[in-house]
């Protein structure tokens, strides 16, 4: 059995007197999709971040099983340089996996985040829309074994939303993908396992199935009961 | 596409790049045209007198350029653009790939404005008097060393703030506002003092603040002043710069060239302390 791709555990950041994660623990298989579910404030991007090393944790461990350049975060509004052209971008994101990415990647991953047709425009021009599918094509060229994606679809529209999430189906034992978001049909449609945070803690984590208490109830309905118990939500 | 690419981009795809060459060679082009009404007027207007007004009208490129540089070191003001570099460079890469391109294409356009005013002089005002070329080499090397404490002083700066126009603003206010408050306190200290008559060539020596702030290390780019040496002046042995006479003597700054071997590198690594520790 493939050891876990990444386990935290007890991790835990402060901001002042204010806990952000609190001794949250996590275990990725290799090859999974895992959605990361919570509301505004909960804790995920702050997760990410200190997984991705943008900021330091205040306790606690963190295991990778793969080197730390074949991990990529995609932020929630992912931004470039705006002189860039889409496919500058990409391909500049390409250059620290030179050797194993050619540059015939960079217009093929282009096409499949439906961005062909505006791989020469500057991207200072891009809708949010636009700058989240190149987001997915930055942290994708290089092939990375586990990809952080920061609420993805938050920008897109529907057809959007769908291209995306189908992107990310196709990853499924290929790579492994920390998802974080708060639209649960997202998960739900593209998940094997998920974990349930709010206010730093970790509510639930286990498969997308599991965590309804009836076979009648819905993810949505489960991941709410789950949050509002307990005077989870405010 | 790689990082140095990037930054030739940023420069070359807006207003930065162009604007600094403008202002360069706008320099040039004034000096030899002030030099012309300058040689109407008086008559034998020397070549190295229109590399004096070269070097003073391109400060004003300097300070374009610090503001640019500043902003640039000042990536993390936009976090999310910051996530795409930091995830895939390490801060060394990105932040030697700054500063070895924007001084180098500063040295580069300095000097080429420089040589280009030199050249057009050469054809148009006297040139009986020749540069000293190895008072002119000294300068630009003592330029160069000048050269470490504003790289250091920027990245100092840069440090401090994420934002880019908090960063450019105290670059600014400390690159302007120290020479600007230490001439303030020397003319107060001298009127305190009775010695105002002083002729202000001695103002250094005579003013206690004066002689303080020779120890800052910017007043090593006074060194510019060995780049127009003529052979005249190293036969006199004093040079004239900017207005003013000095004594030709090559240990000329030498408190600031031992201020600016000691604080660039602190500098340098204050700033790489603060750069690595900043989270995003």
């Amino acid at each position: 059995m493939m050891p876990p791709i990444l386990t935290l555990s007890g991790l835990t950041k402060t901001f002042g007197n204010v806990y952000a994660l609190d001794s949250l623990d996590l275990t990725l298989d290799s090859g999974s999709i895992h959605g990361f579910v919570g509301p505004n404030g909960a804790g995920k991007t702050t997760m990410l971040s200190i997984v991705s090393g943008l900021k330091r944790k205040t306790s606690g461990d963190i295991k990778f099983s793969i080197p730390q350049n074949q991990m990529m975060l995609m932020p929630d509004t992912p931004d470039f340089f705006p002189l860039l052209t889409a496919q500058e971008v990409v391909d500049l994101a390409r250059w620290p996996f030179r050797k194993e990415v050619n540059a015939d990647s960079v217009p093929k991953i282009l096409e499949e985040v439906g961005l062909q047709d505006s791989a020469d425009r500057q991207v200072g021009g891009f809708s949010r829309g636009m700058k989240q599918r190149l987001g997915l094509a930055t942290a994708l060229i290089g092939k990375p074994q586990l990809i952080l994606l920061d609420e993805p679809c938050s920008a897109l529209d529907p057809i959007g939303r769908r291209e995306v999430l189908n992107t990310i189906s196709q990853m499924r034992g290929k790579s492994t993908v920390l998802f974080s978001t708060h639209i649960l049909s997202d998960v739900e449609d593209v998940c094997d396992s998920v974990t349930v945070v709010n206010k730093g803690k970790a509510l639930y984590g286990g498969s997308v199935s599991g965590i309804r208490k009836s076979a009648g109830q819905s993810f949505e309905d489960a991941v709410l009961e789950l949050l509002l118990s307990k005077g989870n939500v405010e | 596409m790689n990082l140095w690419k990037m930054e030739l981009i940023h420069l070359y795809r807006s207003w930065r790049g162009w604007t600094l060459i403008g202002f360069y060679l706008l320099a040039s082009i004034l000096a030899v045209v002030i030099g012309i009404f300058i040689d109407r007027a008086y008559a034998n207007f020397s070549h190295t007198r229109a590399l004096d007004l070269y070097m003073t009208i391109s400060i004003v490129g300097l300070l374009v350029f610090v503001g640019i540089v500043v902003s640039s070191l000042a990536f993390d003001s936009n976090k999310d653009s910051s996530i795409f570099l930091r995830t895939r460079f390490t801060m060394k890469q990105i932040i030697l790939t700054k500063l070895v391109i924007y001084f180098s294409f500063s040295g580069i356009l300095f000097y080429s404005g420089f040589i280009l005013t030199l050249i057009i002089s050469m054809f148009l005002f006297d040139t009986s008097d020749p540069l000293n070329l190895n008072w002119v080499l000294w300068g630009i090397f003592l330029e160069l060393v000048s050269g470490f404490f504003y790289v250091s002083l920027m990245l100092f700066t840069s440090s401090i703030f994420r934002g880019s126009v908090a960063s450019v603003l105290l670059t600014l206010a400390v690159l302007i506002g120290i020479p600007i408050i230490g001439t303030t306190l020397i003319t107060v200290e001298l009127l305190m003092r009775g010695l105002m008559d002083t002729p202000p060539v001695e103002w250094e020596y005579v003013s206690y603040v004066g002689r303080t702030l020779l120890w800052w290390p910017a007043a090593l780019s006074d060194t510019q002043a060995f780049m127009t040496v003529t052979e005249s002046e190293v036969n006199s042995g004093m040079i004239s710069f900017f207005g003013q006479v000095f004594e030709l003597d090559a240990h000329f700054r030498y408190k600031p060239l031992i201020s600016t071997l000691i604080a660039s590198p602190i500098l340098a690594l204050l700033a790489w302390r603060r750069y690595s520790r900043r989270e995003i």
